[in-house]
């Protein structure tokens, strides 16, 4: 079963994703709601999650920089960047993610990412 | 940079429209995202009540984040509220990797006035859906579409819908709130969802044949809704 970390600063998005990837098979390999605990948590967890679906505009620290921190821990990190900050999806492309997903966009496109990636 | 380090930057409304966009868009992908998962599920179970009242209560806060922003911009100028609709239009024109061709024009002046006068929120709730179908609908081609609000009659209220509803054969055009089998995640799905909802709160949707002479080359629709108070 293919595990995603999701990191969002919005508890809502947490809920809409984590009810999409449960009815789709993927299981939850860990939360967090901002970049300072998306860099920890994933240095803490034992078993990687195979995907990271990483939001940008989050206090303390953004996707950007939690993209390049968790990429220099594990530079065979997928990253799907999800963003309603279209303007930076130039810079997430150039520092490593694998797709990314300007907000609001299809649930198929966010699963067609993932599967893409699995 | 986070997003202290962007407010302490922060200077002009141009900020200030990009941090009610953003929201924006994080509510509208919390609507999409469960009225796509509702579209996948057969038509009668729990969860599907469920992820209807999820996507509701998405489309209920971006209804009050707009709302506050128009009070906020009416202290500032009278005609502001009408540049909190482009907003929002914007923000579902940021729908484009969906409706990379859709072309709209909207003429929302009505509504916006209409709203203002009876304050319903469930006409702005309707309001975003019908939005959402438009694009979808004016895919390839252009659609051009007059909203307005009547004033409410007995506790409720009228959103009136025309336009230039082509190439949509006339035959079609009456049932398009309607149930139809097979229809689920097509582009007539929201559409769908959007007379089912305004039935749910006791409204009604009539269909009204075009008429030779008319501004508009497609039918109306008449949507009655029950006032919801703040």
């Amino acid at each position: 079963m293919t595990s995603v970390l999701v990191v969002d600063d919005e508890p809502f998005i947490h809920q809409l994703y984590k009810d999409i990837l449960e009815f789709y098979g993927y299981s939850i390999a860990g939360e967090a709601f901002d970049g300072d605990e998306a860099v920890k948590l994933y240095s803490e967890l034992a078993r990687k999650p195979d995907i990271i679906i990483m939001d940008h505009r989050m206090p303390n620290k953004d996707g950007v920089d939690s993209t390049i921190e968790i990429l220099s821990m594990d530079p065979k990190a997928r990253i799907v960047f999800a963003s309603a900050d279209s303007t930076v999806r130039e810079r997430a492309m150039e520092v490593g993610a694998s797709e990314f997903l300007g907000k609001p966009f299809q649930m198929k496109d966010l699963l067609e990412s993932l599967k893409k990636l699995s | 940079m986070n997003e202290g380090d962007l407010g302490d930057e922060a200077s002009g409304s141009g900020f200030y429209l990009d941090l009610i966009t953003h929201d924006l868009k994080n509510l509208n992908q919390g609507v999409y995202g469960y009225l796509e998962l509702m579209e996948m599920l057969p038509e009668t179970t729990d969860l599907q009540k469920r992820f209807l009242e999820e996507a509701l209560s998405y489309v209920r806060m971006s209804g009050n984040l707009i709302r506050t922003m128009e009070f906020v911009e009416g202290e500032k100028s009278p005609s502001a509220p009408q540049g909190l609709y482009k907003v929002m239009v914007e923000s579902y024109q940021s729908f484009s990797n969906v409706n990379r061709n859709a072309k709209i024009e909207m003429d929302t002046s009505e509504v916006t006035k209409g709203l203002k006068v009876n304050g319903s929120r469930l006409v702005v709730d309707m309001f975003i859906f019908l939005l959402d179908f438009m694009f979808r609908k004016a895919r390839g081609g252009k659609l051009k579409v007059h909203a307005r609000t009547e004033a409410p009659v007995e506790g409720r209220v009228q959103l009136v819908l025309s336009g230039d509803f082509v190439p949509l054969p006339e035959k079609e055009q009456e049932g398009l709130f309607n149930e139809v089998s097979g229809e689920k995640g097509t582009k007539k799905g929201k559409l769908v969802l959007c007379g089912r909802i305004a039935r749910m709160f006791g409204g009604s949707i009539d269909y009204e044949p075009p008429v030779k002479g008319s501004r508009w080359t497609g039918g109306m629709f008449r949507i009655t809704l029950a006032e919801v108070s703040q």
